[in-house]
């Protein structure tokens, strides 16, 4: 265990290009906080309730975390000229991709935690309590660390780094839910929004803010949607560490 | 001095205006935050047709993501192959070239207004009351606007090493504090005096049926802004040769 | 698995296909042997095919056909085995984490390679001071000069201490003190029993260290030899150098008529000819000019003009 969580930090120093004062608090502190005032001025400018889109923007601020500490984390051994290296030793990707994602889960709660508070003193509501809202944030950063295994794939093979997390994170931010209603998705986008993490935790969270008690089945549907994507993602794991090494130019 | 500017424009352009990262962060991002806010719109029972404020709006979260992107790509790129001593030890020093760099940048920026503008008249259609000397105007004003307050960042970029992570958090503050997607007045009493500062929100506060008096905030605040990153590139200057600050990845 | 020890190359090909839809062959049916001890250096020109022969000796890419053994492992069918027997270093400016400290990165890249606690704590020190960086060891590997660099390259490659190590131009960039530390490390490996195989576009360095060497040009090995049967190969072709310094400052006029003489140059009292029979020449100077000879030597041609002969050969 020492092992796994030593190597872990150790990869977070190496690759996670943000983790200097500056880095990390514009990423992980200022970032997600902006975005989230944007989104909930723009909730209360058109006069709907703030508490879903604050929901919604916290989570999207620990997923964001995830899906983009995940891509850094295999992307950069590019950027350093290591993935030569990296790929040719006998160590199992699927589990390095895993133990490298475990800070970045960490941070997601540590940031999605931050904006929802930092967020509900400024506005001065908090739709949820704390400890709830940290179990659901906890459920969103697992299940999106299953989606992000597919961008740690897609870097070891496309060489742009931020166009997978970036594109990973507009279909999060338009698609689940969290800043756009479910029914207000074009049907044929519903069955997608189906399939993505977060998009039944904000059902629950739509349901629990309308009066409900919690919804169980949303909870546990999301649980399988991010096993779901961990299977898919480490199938295209391997497939895309194979592929890597049928390529030329690996730094 | 202005030869070199022009040169380092045309090299920016040359270099990267093709870069897709830069198309996608100018277009596909803010037509996905278009999205959210018409969803919402949508939601509060207001209308949600294409106005030129909306457009505008629109175009200048482009204008920001792409030129933040373009900037630390840029310059990282100038860091990385060692291209700033060069330019230090010119007659003009790095200014024309940072300059130059960003004017590029801005030019390049532009496609967010037509490209934003496009898709979402494609989707929605057009306001019958478009303004579209506002939408013009104030677009080409909100680069200028936007290129001048994160040439603070091409500062931080050139001074500090792995500052590129600084980017994202400009992005979601800048975007907070510009007014783009909702007007200040709708912004927590904090931020709307934050707001204040700087000249985007004066521009989209001119777009949104604005007076004069804020699109002369908009230009004042923008050539302020413009002064201050000269000044604080010279400053870079003498650091890098009285201290070594070192100009290299 | 074979009982094979080292590391043995057959038929290796490896093709790539442009966007045009043309095959182009790199590698084109490289064989070659580097046994347990041995240490054979891969010489040719940029483009010959050497990076892309190292990375499929690596395992960094797979070759289009052929086989390659490590230590009896073949590195396609059984990579595992065969990564844990195969220790490389590509050098350069990169392949390092910046932000770790020197000891951070053997420990990571440790890790990589299945060592754990206190077994890599001391293998991590132990190289460390082999490559003369135990003083540095809790310093940001950014900060490190090139030389640094190299060196904590060849320590990370030997970490899981594999049998065969494969150095990718391991002293290119280094000023001439720590090129010669570099060689005297790498000959130390050698000497431990390892095969080594390395590339380089330093002819001293190969000269000095190499078993054997091969030369590459089109994805091609052209010819492959020890550097001194190579050079009497060229002395054969081209003849030897004859260098002679005569008394009184002058070359005599009848030296234009030594026999098998390919050219002459002249330089005051000294003149350096190039003739196929170097012992013959020689011979024929000290019978001719007795007593007026003040030094006469011979000498093959240099693995550099070697090298230079095949690169300008069509």
């Amino acid at each position: 265990m020492t092992t796994v969580l030593r190597g872990a930090l150790l990869s977070y120093k190496a690759l996670f290009t943000w983790l200097n004062p500056l880095g990390y608090l514009s990423s992980r502190i200022v970032r997600p906080v902006g975005m989230a005032i944007a989104f909930i001025s723009l909730s209360s400018y058109y006069g709907a309730a703030i508490g879903r889109m604050l929901i919604g923007s916290s989570l999207l601020a620990g997923a964001g975390a995830v899906i983009y500490g995940m891509a850094l984390s295999v992307g950069n051994e590019r950027s350093y000229g290591t993935l030569g290296t990296w790929l040719a030793a006998p160590q199992n990707k699927l589990a390095a991709a895993c133990q490298r994602a475990l800070p970045h889960i960490a941070d997601g709660v540590f940031g999605g935690l931050w904006t929802y508070l930092a967020c509900g003193l400024l506005y001065g509501e908090m739709p949820l309590g704390v400890l709830p809202f940290t179990g659901l944030l906890t459920l969103a950063v697992l299940t999106t660390a299953g989606f992000g295994l597919a961008l740690s794939a897609l870097a070891l093979v496309v060489e742009d780094l931020f166009i997978g997390p970036n594109a990973a994170e507009l279909v999060l931010m338009m698609l689940t839910g969290t800043l756009v209603p479910y029914d207000r998705l074009p049907g044929f986008l519903q069955p997608v929004s189906d399939v993505l993490p977060l998009t039944h935790i904000m059902a629950a969270v739509t349901d629990r803010l309308a009066g409900s008690g919690w919804n169980t089945r949303q909870l546990l549907t999301e649980a399988a949607v991010g096993a779901g994507w961990f299977v898919v993602s480490s199938c295209f794991l391997f497939w895309t560490v194979k592929r890597a090494s049928h390529r030329t130019e690996l730094a | 001095m202005n030869a070199t500017f022009l040169r380092s424009a045309a090299d920016q352009l040359r270099m990267h205006a093709k870069s897709p990262m830069s198309t996608f962060m100018a277009v596909a991002f803010p037509c996905a935050f278009a999205f959210v806010i018409r969803s919402n719109a949508a939601e509060g029972h207001r209308s949600a047709e294409l106005t030129a404020d909306l457009s505008v709006g629109t175009a200048g979260i482009g204008m920001l993501d792409a030129i933040i992107v373009m900037v630390v790509f840029s310059l990282l790129g100038e860091k990385q192959w060692k291209t700033l001593y060069a330019a230090l030890g010119s007659p003009g020093g790095l200014v024309p070239v940072v300059l130059g760099r960003l004017g590029g940048i801005v030019v390049q920026s532009l496609i967010a207004l037509p490209g934003t503008f496009v898709v979402l008249a494609l989707f929605w259609g057009i306001d019958s009351g478009f303004a579209w000397g506002r939408w013009l105007v104030g677009g080409v004003l909100l680069a200028l606007a936007t290129a001048s307050v994160v040439g603070l960042l091409a500062v931080a970029v050139l001074r500090f090493p792995y500052s590129a992570g600084m980017t994202n958090g400009l992005t979601g503050l800048l975007m907070a504090l510009s007014a783009l997607i909702v007007p200040q007045s709708a912004l927590p009493g904090p931020v709307r005096a934050a707001a204040f500062v700087l000249p985007q929100s004066h521009v989209m506060a001119w777009v949104r049926d604005g007076a004069l008096g804020d699109i002369a905030a908009a230009v004042l605040l923008t050539v302020c802004y413009a002064v201050l990153v000269v000044l604080l590139v010279h400053r870079l200057e003498a650091a890098v040769r009285r201290k070594s600050v070192p100009l290299e990845v | 698995m074979s009982t094979q020890r080292g590391l043995h190359v057959t038929n290796l090909c490896r093709e790539f296909t442009a966007r045009d839809g043309k095959v182009r062959r790199a590698v084109d049916d490289v064989s070659l042997t580097v046994g347990a001890g041995e240490l054979v250096s891969v010489l040719g020109p940029n483009g010959a095919g050497k990076t892309t022969t190292v990375r499929m000796l690596t395992g960094l890419l797979m070759p289009t056909s052929g086989t390659v053994l490590v230590d009896g492992h073949d590195v396609v069918r059984d990579r595992r085995r065969a990564a844990l027997a195969c220790g490389f270093s590509l050098g350069g400016d990169t392949g390092l984490y910046p932000r770790l400290t020197a000891q951070q990165n053997l420990t990571f890249f440790g890790m990589m390679y299945g060592l754990r606690g206190k077994a890599l704590r001391n293998r991590a020190g132990e190289l460390l001071a082999a490559v003369d960086l135990q003083h540095r060891a809790d310093d940001v590997v950014g900060s490190f000069s090139r030389g640094m660099k190299q060196r904590l390259h060849l320590a990370r490659s030997l970490l899981h201490d594999p049998a065969v190590l494969i150095l990718d131009e391991p002293s290119a960039g280094l000023d001439p003190q720590s090129a010669a530390a570099m060689r005297a490390l790498v000959a130390r490996l050698s000497g431990e029993g390892r095969s080594i195989l390395l590339t380089t576009h330093d002819m001293r360095e190969a000269e000095e260290l190499s078993d054997r060497i091969v030369l590459m040009k089109d994805g091609r090995i052209q010819t492959e030899s020890t550097a001194s049967e190579l050079r009497l190969a060229a002395a054969e072709r081209h003849g030897h150098t004859v260098n002679v310094v005569f008394a009184g400052g002058t070359v005599p006029d009848e030296m234009a008529a030594c026999p098998g003489m390919l050219s002459e140059q002249r330089d005051g009292g000294s003149v350096t000819l190039r003739a196929i029979d170097g012992a013959g020449t020689v011979q024929w100077v000290l019978t001719n000019f007795p007593g007026r000879t003040v030094s006469v030597s011979v000498t093959p041609p240099t693995l550099e003009e070697v090298f230079l002969e095949m690169v300008s050969a069509t």
